[in-house]
């Protein structure tokens, strides 16, 4: 407890401020009171007594004007009552006498921060006002009017409930005033007014105890009141504030899977049938590309099986022309016969007759050449062989040869063809040749008899060789090296012409 | 019974948004302290 005047706090033992002196024995009975009668406003408020609540309240502020729990109750009980202005009024003193800590600022600022349910309520006030002149004017109907929207926008306005009631009591209507009524003591339970009418509209004075019996009788009687054609039905309000956000949080997670299964059952069977559509179209289109190149394929390949036909026939009309068989074949050999029969090489010519094919020469001509040629040098070895013994005995060597060639083809088997061509050998070539032919023919004929002749004729050729070797590669340097010295002085070579080596002997 | 005339002259008007200045000057601020407080000054002053 503080000093009433210097505000300091006392001691509770002293009937005395301890700092300014002044005697605070009356002041502390004065505060004891005020907080008794705030005590019952609060027991009252708390059963909903406001009109109780309110004079207890008030009485309490009478006596102690500090009494800022007092004051801030009794704006409560106000602005239940529907008094906002009344309400602020108190709470806005009550925050002046005690700026700090002070719950009337909590409650002034809930009020500033909801301006649209302020101005219905100031609405309400406002219409209630213009309804009260109406009715002490005598225009009940058009009271009546305006106190209907001023209960739907305010049902708390005791004071309009009442004047209601009463309006409509006067106008015969008892069971709307009765409803009137009740609903004041819902909020007000112990309104006077609104007790005394109801007593007043069941035609009997009630006791304290019966009263209330009576009260609660009432009440249980009305909870089924019979509906008239005047009867105005106002739906209740059923909106209520979450409690908590778990329903919302559920009630987004259920539209979430309402959502994604409608998506589910709807939307993507039609979405995988139009694309099964469109893939069985590729399908097709890739069926048809794959059969047009098959298609394709197929007369490609026979294409090629008859260009590799035709290929092969025209291989085989060149290799007719060109190759060993072939025409111009044919004709070379043939001109080479010729070349060779002309040459009286008649054992080549003999060889190449025998690779022409005469069925295979286009022309005339040259089948009676082949058959010319081919008469000529026809006759067998003997008769090779007895041309080749005269051109010998003419010491024609190289037709001889010849010859003895050709016999030699006809019969491989004539030694004496081979002993004679070998002696022309010896006699045409150099003796290194001859020596060769010599062994070579006592190679195939090591049986003959000639063999020791042939053999006679290596020795004396071998006896021969080394000596001709020396003398000639003697021969060979000296003239090597007059050849030098000539050319030093500037002249021409001067040296005899080589010959063979056989006339060193 | 009721009078309903009589009734309805105890209704007084509500005080609107705009009166609430007028209200809150026109709080009662006087209570039993002061009345105890000017008598004791009084009785003090008469001394």
């Amino acid at each position: 407890m503080k000093c009433y005047k210097c505000n300091s706090q006392l001691d509770n033992n002293s009937d005395y401020c301890l700092k300014c002196g002044a005697d605070v024995s009356v002041y502390r009975i004065v505060v004891k009171a005020s907080n008794t009668y705030y005590n019952q406003g609060l027991e009252k408020a708390k059963v909903r007594d406001l009109t109780g609540a309110v004079e207890s309240l008030r009485t309490s502020l009478s006596i102690n004007k500090d009494n800022i729990k007092a004051r801030n109750l009794l704006g409560l009980v106000y602005f239940e009552m529907g008094e906002v202005v009344m309400a602020l009024s108190e709470w806005v003193v009550s925050k002046n006498l005690k700026p700090d800590r002070n719950v009337a600022e909590v409650y002034i600022k809930k009020v500033q921060d909801n301006p649209n349910k302020l101005e219905l309520m100031n609405q309400a006030i406002k219409r209630f006002n213009i309804s009260l002149r109406y009715a002490k004017e005598g225009a009940v109907d058009m009271a009546v009017i305006q106190l209907k929207k001023v209960v739907t926008m305010n049902p708390k306005l005791v004071k309009a409930g009442l004047l209601l009631g009463l309006l409509l009591w006067k106008d015969g209507q008892t069971d709307r005033a009765r409803k009137c009524f009740q609903r004041v003591l819902k909020t007000d339970r112990n309104n006077t007014l609104a007790l005394r009418y109801l007593s007043e509209l069941d035609g009997s004075l009630m006791k304290e105890d019966g009263d209330t019996e009576a009260v609660f009788k009432k009440k249980k009687k009305v909870q089924q009141p019979s509906v008239t054609g005047h009867d105005v039905i106002i739906p209740p309000n059923s909106y209520k504030e979450p409690s908590n956000g778990i329903f919302t949080v559920l009630s987004i997670l259920l539209g979430v899977v309402l959502g994604a299964a409608l998506v589910w059952f709807l939307i993507l069977p039609s979405k995988i049938s139009s694309l099964n559509y469109d893939n069985k179209q590729i399908v097709l289109d890739y069926s048809e590309q794959l059969a047009a190149n098959s298609v394709d394929v197929a007369n490609l390949k026979s294409q090629i099986e008859s260009l590799t036909k035709e290929r092969d026939n025209l291989s085989k009309q060149l290799a007719g022309y060109t190759g060993e068989n072939g025409e111009s074949n044919m004709y070379s050999l043939l001109i080479d016969a010729a070349d060779a029969y002309v040459s009286y090489d008649f054992a080549q010519a003999l060889i190449l007759l025998q690779k022409i094919d005469v069925a295979l020469l286009p022309t005339q001509t040259a089948k009676n050449v082949y058959n010319t040629m081919s008469d000529a040098c026809s006759g067998g070895a003997d008769r090779f062989y007895a041309q080749g013994t005269k051109a010998y005995l003419e010491r024609d060597y190289i037709s001889a040869a010849s010859y003895f060639e050709a016999a030699l083809i006809y019969d491989e088997t004539n030694d004496e063809a081979a002993y004679y061509l070998g002696l022309c050998t010896q006699e045409n070539d150099d003796a290194q040749a001859a020596i060769a032919y010599y062994e070579e023919f006592l190679t195939k004929f090591p049986q003959t008899a000639f063999a020791a002749d042939v053999n006679a004729r290596i020795a004396a050729l071998r006896a021969t060789l080394p000596q001709e070797t020396t003398a000639a590669e003697t021969q060979q340097n000296e003239n090597e090296s007059e050849t030098q010295a000539e050319t030093t002085d500037g002249g021409e070579p001067q040296g005899e012409p080589q010959t063979d080596g056989n006339t060193q002997e | 019974m009721i009078d309903f005339d009589e009734e309805i002259k105890k209704f007084q008007p509500s005080q609107e948004v705009d009166e609430a200045e007028d209200a809150i000057y026109g709080n009662n601020t006087i209570d039993v302290t002061d009345i105890i407080d000017k008598i004791i000054t009084k009785t003090v002053e008469s001394k």
